[in-house]
């Protein structure tokens, strides 16, 4: 199973109210996530399945993008995220977009993951031993032999250049490529300014242009 | 080599073959500002399209049952916060039966004979079930709930164990 991009939003338009706080603004998206947070908090149990089914893909998605495949652990951070939803659940208010919210949780959890990464790492370079974990691995797993060499070579490319982006430029243009989220709820997620969050993206759109800048020459895409 | 007279490409419809034939004819055309901010944002959006495209090759495959096993994860997990704390009450309440027949029995004095009255002059009674069973309730709330959330092996477990003891918690996570 393949997970698409996320859909695309009409960011512009307002954050959608719940039913239960009054009824959503003309022309406003619905949240579907934010009605089924509510529906948990007020005692809906199947809600709270539903949240799981229709968010731990995304969750999964955004972490593989951002630590990379090679990082062992993905599934067990995806359920670390869903611990934390459990835990907030008295606390959750709907004042953003339900996504919004459940990727910043994950951005703190990608965040500890990379520092005890580069701990690893500095430790095992300490010791004189080659660690393969985290991103420095080869992205080459999930690649179908179906896929054709020259396709399966430009993905690995298209993965590496990803995983070589500095960290807040990569969660940047991963949320705005994958998930569609807009500047202004990129920087939410990441605490940081819509304007440098454009910045951001337009750095890291450039960084993976000039990286595979031969792959377009080559393959003529 | 004289240049040719300067064009302006400025109107045109079809700037990309227009700036073909340009490059075709002159090595270092001179443009209109025009020209140039329009085939600069036509080759930006080529160029943007090709990346997105490019991009959009890298898809996530995601772990069949993915789902089931983060729900199973919470299930665990709040089995294991709810156990700690009935074990937790149970102590404190066991705690609180112990004290509660003491001070019943401190009356009595040590030898059982020499009753004295305690401090406010009122008498503690075993017979008075006041201060023993509100320091039972506790524990038989735990009990109650040990009774419907657990089967009788994980009761058993659960009474006999240190929570913190992994390998029997696996057992209970197991056994759920």
């Amino acid at each position: 199973m393949t997970l698409p991009p996320d859909p695309p939003q009409r960011a512009a338009v307002p954050f959608a109210v719940p039913p239960a706080a009054g009824g959503a603004p003309e022309g406003a998206v619905p949240d579907r996530g934010a009605e089924l947070m509510l529906a948990w908090q007020g005692g809906d149990e199947q809600a709270f399945h539903e949240l799981v089914d229709v968010y731990s893909g995304q969750v999964y998605a955004l972490l593989t993008r951002f630590l990379g495949r090679g990082h062992p652990g993905r599934e067990d951070l995806v359920q670390e995220v869903f611990l934390r939803v459990v835990k907030a659940r008295a606390r959750y208010t709907a004042t953003a977009r339900f996504s919004t919210w459940l990727y910043t949780i994950v951005w703190r959890i990608c965040i500890n993951e990379t520092e005890r990464s580069r701990s690893r790492r500095h430790l095992s370079l300490d010791a004189g031993l080659d660690d393969e974990g985290g991103l420095e691995l080869p992205d080459s797993a999930e690649l179908d032999p179906a896929e054709g060499v020259a396709r399966a070579d430009v993905i690995r490319e298209v993965r590496a250049a990803i995983a070589e982006l500095p960290d807040s430029q990569r969660i940047a243009m991963v949320l705005a490529r994958y998930h569609s989220l807009s500047f202004a709820e990129i920087a939410d997620v990441v605490g940081s300014s819509e304007k440098a969050i454009k910045s951001m993206i337009h750095r890291a759109r450039e960084s993976l242009r000039a990286r595979l800048q031969p792959l377009f020459e080559r393959e003529a895409i | 080599m004289t240049p040719g007279p300067e064009k302006n490409f400025g109107d045109t419809r079809e700037p990309r073959r227009e700036l073909d034939e340009l490059l075709g004819v002159d090595p270092a055309p001179r443009l209109s500002d025009e020209a140039r901010r329009r085939v600069h944002d036509l080759l930006s959006a080529e160029s943007d399209r090709v990346l997105d495209a490019v991009l959009e090759l890298d898809e996530v495959s995601l772990p069949g049952g993915l789902e089931d096993r983060v729900r199973a994860a919470i299930r665990a997990d709040t089995r294991r916060r709810r156990l700690r704390l009935v074990r937790w009450t149970a102590a404190a309440a066991a705690a609180g039966v112990l004290v509660a027949a003491g001070a019943g029995w401190l009356p009595l004095g040590v030898d059982g004979l020499s009753a004295e009255p305690l401090a406010g002059g009122q008498v503690a009674s075993l017979e008075s079930p006041s201060e023993e069973l509100l320091a039972a309730l506790p524990l038989l709330e735990s009990l109650e709930f040990l009774e419907q959330e657990f089967d009788s092996f994980e009761r058993e477990v659960a009474l006999v164990v240190d929570p913190r003891d992994a390998v029997f918690l696996e057992l209970l996570e197991l056994g759920g």
